[in-house]
């Protein structure tokens, strides 16, 4: 049926969302933009030309901008205000949620599109499901008219998604109070979408071609229910060609924003500053009828490079009980993290993606997973903790596992811990393993601990 | 010696090991001592100080877990600097020490080491799936 009826959102020649749809903002972006909006009344095919005839537009300077030692001292704040954008958690007050609103009514109406329905999700997952059928069920209508059978939900989640959906189908104004009726927290993994397929399926199924609105496709038959759950959840599928990252974009965002309030580029900002105001909420949807908007995750942990990760948990979790598992940025089920137990030699062995492997061996313990394969001892050996004295002794052995991987085992010499340190497979010795790890030739070192 | 043999004599010596004080007399330049994932090497001279930035943390080793409370008490007389452009992940501060100074760690040995300066490096930490990505070992 998508194929023959109606179009999922980034099948249409139109995408609904591509008028309003804000894109990762650049300087070139930027200048597209006050370009287009001129050729729409002059056809003129050198787009840069007609940007300079913009009487509204201050004239742009020819003098490149360099980049000064003053401004340049202003890059760490500038760098820190946007990564503490992008890290934020915890709901939006009303207050943000008003200014939000206010922002995405701006954008919308920069480009001539009407209003849309404004919506707050929970989660970037309920925001894009239910954008993804919203999109889908609106552009059946106009086909076919679309009658409703409702569904009860029990599980919150997909309560939660269905009340959008309904509330964007049935053109519900935004409520006085935007804030979504807050499901249970639920410790479950939302990485894969396997699992709640069938609750997303449950919701698409509830919409029904009952008659055709098209006279020339009078005479052909309907598409059955199936095929209408089918279309909407391809709509789904799509429904990432209507996002903006909102603030998980705070990187792009950083540098407009620098060469706005610091370089001050002879710029109009005026449209810049709704996009800005738009990322203090998190990802969004925006197709021209509606904006589904999501919260900001209540749980959000990084490791010191701000990579995602969290060793025991989710690092990213949201109201309504989505979450995400990272470690140092690797994603991985959660199951893997919460209940190690359950980690068996066959499942490292079956686990197909190398670096979540490779958490899986952590996690079951280095030393249980040579032990338990019975890796090949390569070379053993054993240095003075202090040179020229008999002080302390570390011990060491190269070990090969069942993939050909090696790794040095030892103790550090102060305490009474054992590591597992990968080295490359080409490496024979343990002194050459450590010097791998190290960069020191271990003639150099006198003492460890 | 076969898988479990081994490491029995790793754990077995391991366990022998004690986290007290080890004091460097001398050090020449180009020696380096380990504490834990991190490396001490004393060098002749710092880098220009226009390439260098003071330090604002006796700590030599980002994070705050406990593993990387490297530490130089705080009674050493020493002047801590980053470099202002550092590309390596492998690469700490640098240490200006004018006496010996004290190198503290909640879990393994302290060093007292001698005046001088040094550099800093950290331990790598390789997989074989990102073999060309150079990442600091997390203790």
């Amino acid at each position: 049926m998508a194929k023959k009826g109606p179009k999922t959102p980034n099948q249409k020649k139109k995408p609904s969302a591509s008028k309003a749809k804000s894109k990762k903002p650049s300087a070139a972006k930027t200048k597209k933009t006050r370009a287009t909006k001129k050729s729409d009344t002059k056809s003129d095919k050198k787009p840069a030309k007609a940007t300079k005839k913009v009487t509204t537009q201050p004239p742009i300077k020819t003098k490149l901008y360099k980049l000064t030692p003053e401004h340049e001292a202003l890059l760490p704040e500038y760098r820190d205000r946007w990564i503490r954008n992008s890290m934020r958690t915890g709901h939006l007050t009303l207050d943000e949620k008003n200014s939000v609103v206010t922002a995405l009514k701006g954008l919308y109406q920069a480009v001539d599109a009407k209003e849309p329905i404004i919506l707050f999700a929970p989660s970037p997952f309920a925001a894009a499901f239910a954008a993804g059928i919203a999109a889908g069920v609106l552009e059946m209508r106009k086909y076919y008219q679309v009658t409703i059978a409702p569904k009860e939900f029990t599980n919150s989640f997909a309560v939660t998604i269905n009340d959008l959906v309904m509330r964007i189908v049935n053109k519900t104004p935004i409520p006085a109070r935007p804030e979504l009726v807050l499901s249970t927290v639920k410790k479950e993994s939302w990485f894969h979408l396997e699992g709640k397929v069938d609750d997303i399926k449950s919701i698409a199924e509830q919409f029904v071609a009952t008659q055709s609105l098209d006279p020339q496709k009078a005479s052909e038959a309907l598409p059955t229910p199936g095929e209408c759950a089918e279309y909407l959840m391809e709509c789904v599928k799509n429904a990432q060609s209507m996002n903006n990252g909102g603030n998980t974009w705070s990187g792009w965002i950083a540098y407009i924003n620098f060469f706005k309030e610091v370089a001050k580029l002879p710029l109009d900002y005026s449209r810049w500053n709704l996009y800005e105001a738009a990322a203090v909420a998190g990802p969004r949807y925006m197709h021209e009828e509606f904006c589904l908007v999501s919260e900001p995750p209540l749980v959000l942990t990084a490791d010191d490079q701000n990579l995602p990760h969290n060793d025991t948990g989710p690092f990213c979790r949201w109201s309504d009980g989505s979450q995400l598992y990272s470690v140092h940025n690797v994603r991985l089920p959660g199951w893997i993290l919460e209940q190690p137990e359950t980690i068996t030699l066959e499942g490292i062995r079956s686990e197909t993606n190398a670096e979540i492997k490779r958490i899986m061996r952590e996690k079951y313990g280095e030393s249980r997973y040579l032990r338990d394969i019975g890796a090949k001892v390569i070379d053993l050996d054993s240095v003075p903790t202090v040179a020229g004295t008999t002080e302390g002794e570390i011990v060491r052995a190269l070990m090969e596992d069942d993939e050909g991987r090696r790794f040095l085992v030892g103790s550090d010499g102060s305490t009474d811990r054992t590591y597992y340190m990968e080295v490359d497979a080409k490496i024979a010795t343990c002194a050459e393993a450590h010097q791998f790890l190290s960069g020191f030739s271990e003639a150099k070192i006198i003492a460890q601990s | 010696m076969d898988t479990l043999q081994t490491f029995q004599k790793i754990e077995t010596a391991a366990k022998a090991n004690t986290a007290k004080l080890r004091v460097i007399e001398t050090m020449a330049v180009g020696e380096a001592i380990r504490q834990g994932d991190l490396y001490i090497e004393r060098v002749a001279k710092l880098p220009p100080m226009k390439t260098l930035i003071k330090a604002k943390t006796h700590q030599l080793a980002i994070g705050t877990t406990q593993g990387s409370r490297h530490i130089v008490d705080a009674n050493s007389q020493v002047e801590i600097f980053n470099l202002v452009k550092n590309e390596n992940p492998l690469a700490g501060p640098l240490v200006s020490a004018k006496e010996s100074w004290l190198l503290t760690h909640p879990q393994h040995g302290h060093f007292r080491i001698p005046a001088g300066f040094y550099r800093t490096a950290y331990q790598r930490d390789y997989a074989r799936e990102r073999a060309e990505e150079i990442r600091r070992v997390n203790d």
